[in-house]
């Protein structure tokens, strides 16, 4: 008699614990990806990279500094009109540009990366200096059909492990200021 | 190999502070208050110690500016726990805000007590939001800061030189101290390279260091007085 009623109480204790350990999985599941969908960085105009890509446009097209500065630059509206002075097809995002291009207001593209505070990071440096090729860091954006809302994840472990590939320096005060 | 090193002249200072207050504005360095004064908290990485010698109105004063004395032998760098504090092979003694952890052991081992704990969020007038120093970053709360010889410049000038595609020349790289002295009292420079100022100022013979005999083997050599001093 008291042995099946331990019994009974082990079963019950065991199905208690799998149910919450269940339940538990299913609400991670649920914030992520609820955290996936939501949130991230939400473009003004759901820009197709590949698209441009694919139209024989360079990153430099756009992104004009990143050989001459420090940061890679936002694409001006003056950059767009160059090609988009006339509607190019019919796509409901290229509609959403000619407003901005009509009204004369610039886009106000959202900023994906950005570097810590306490690092200087300068692309003119990695791009001409080093001959590193956008991908390198940025991954495939070029052959992205809308704005990623994340950005590609870099850390000071991938930092450090191509400068010491390419023997750039490695030094904590060459990049922390 | 570059050994970044200072000389100091002490008779050409006239203890103007202009320097102090290029370096603050260089390198987002809160201002000092009177409350910060009373309590010991102010942060000043170039300070002028002022001496006053005889009394009013016989009076002379002597003045000893002094940054980082970036010694080849840093008892900071000894201390640190966690290597937030270290000699680069280019000679400056560097700190690493986001790895410091604000155990102050380098502060008090520092002879010439020239590091400096974040007490307080540094803060400054909502005017000044766009005055900041964007090639330099803001220290948080609970951090030590010290003199690194501007070495923000020398990231910059680097660059620059390797556009241009020509060597470092020594005339590129200056800290904000330095190019401000109205009176040339400083001198920056490489002390390994015989030609420069720097290296043959620092062999004359008024050079002296602050606290030579504890084998700190600072970097900032100073020039004394002339005799008119007394």
């Amino acid at each position: 008699m008291k042995s099946s009623q331990k019994k009974k109480r082990k079963i019950l204790s065991l199905r208690v614990f799998g149910l919450l350990t269940a339940s538990l999985f299913l609400i991670v599941i649920l914030i992520v990806v609820l955290q996936t969908l939501s949130g991230g960085v939400k473009q003004p105009v759901a820009f197709n990279h590949r698209i441009h890509a694919e139209n024989d446009l360079g990153c430099l097209d756009c992104h004009q500094l990143y050989e001459e500065h420090a940061s890679s630059g936002k694409p001006s509206l003056e950059v767009c009109s160059g090609c988009h002075e006339d509607p190019l097809g019919e796509s409901q995002e290229e509609a959403k540009l000619r407003e901005y291009l009509e009204s004369g207001k610039e886009v106000e593209w959202q900023r994906l990366y950005r570097v810590p505070e306490d690092v200087f990071f300068s692309h003119r440096r990695h791009v001409v200096l080093g001959e590193i090729e956008c991908q390198t860091c940025h991954g495939d954006i070029g052959e992205s059909p809308r704005p990623p809302k994340r950005p590609v994840k870099m850390t000071m472990k991938k930092c450090m492990r191509c400068h010491d590939e390419r023997k750039a320096d490695n030094d904590c005060i060459a990049c922390h200021r | 190999m570059t050994r970044w090193g200072m000389v100091i002249d002490l008779d050409r200072c006239t203890g103007c502070q202009a320097c102090v207050v290029a370096c603050k504005a260089e390198n987002n360095v809160p201002f000092s208050t009177p409350e910060l004064e009373v309590r010991n908290r102010v942060i000043s990485w170039m300070s002028v110690l002022t001496i006053v010698e005889g009394e009013f109105p016989e009076i002379k004063e002597r003045f000893l500016p002094r940054p980082c004395m970036h010694c080849e032998n840093p008892p900071c760098v000894k201390v640190c726990p966690v290597g937030a504090t270290y000699l680069n092979p280019e000679g400056i003694v560097a700190q690493v805000y986001t790895r410091c952890i604000g155990c102050r052991y380098c502060t008090n081992n520092c002879p010439y007590t020239l590091k400096y704990f974040n007490y307080f969020k540094p803060q400054w007038p909502k005017e000044m939001k766009n005055y900041l120093n964007p090639d330099v970053s803001r220290r948080q709360v609970g951090v030590v800061e010290k003199c690194t010889f501007c070495h923000h410049r020398l990231q910059k000038a680097k660059e620059k030189a390797r556009v241009e595609k020509r060597k470092l020349r020594e005339e590129d790289y200056i800290p904000a101290c330095v190019q401000t002295c109205p009176t040339n009292a400083l001198t920056f420079g490489d002390l390994d390279n015989p030609r420069s100022n720097v290296s043959r100022l620092a062999k004359s013979s008024r050079a002296f260091r602050l606290l030579e005999e504890l084998g700190t083997e600072p970097k900032v050599y100073y020039l004394t007085e002339g005799e008119w001093h007394g």
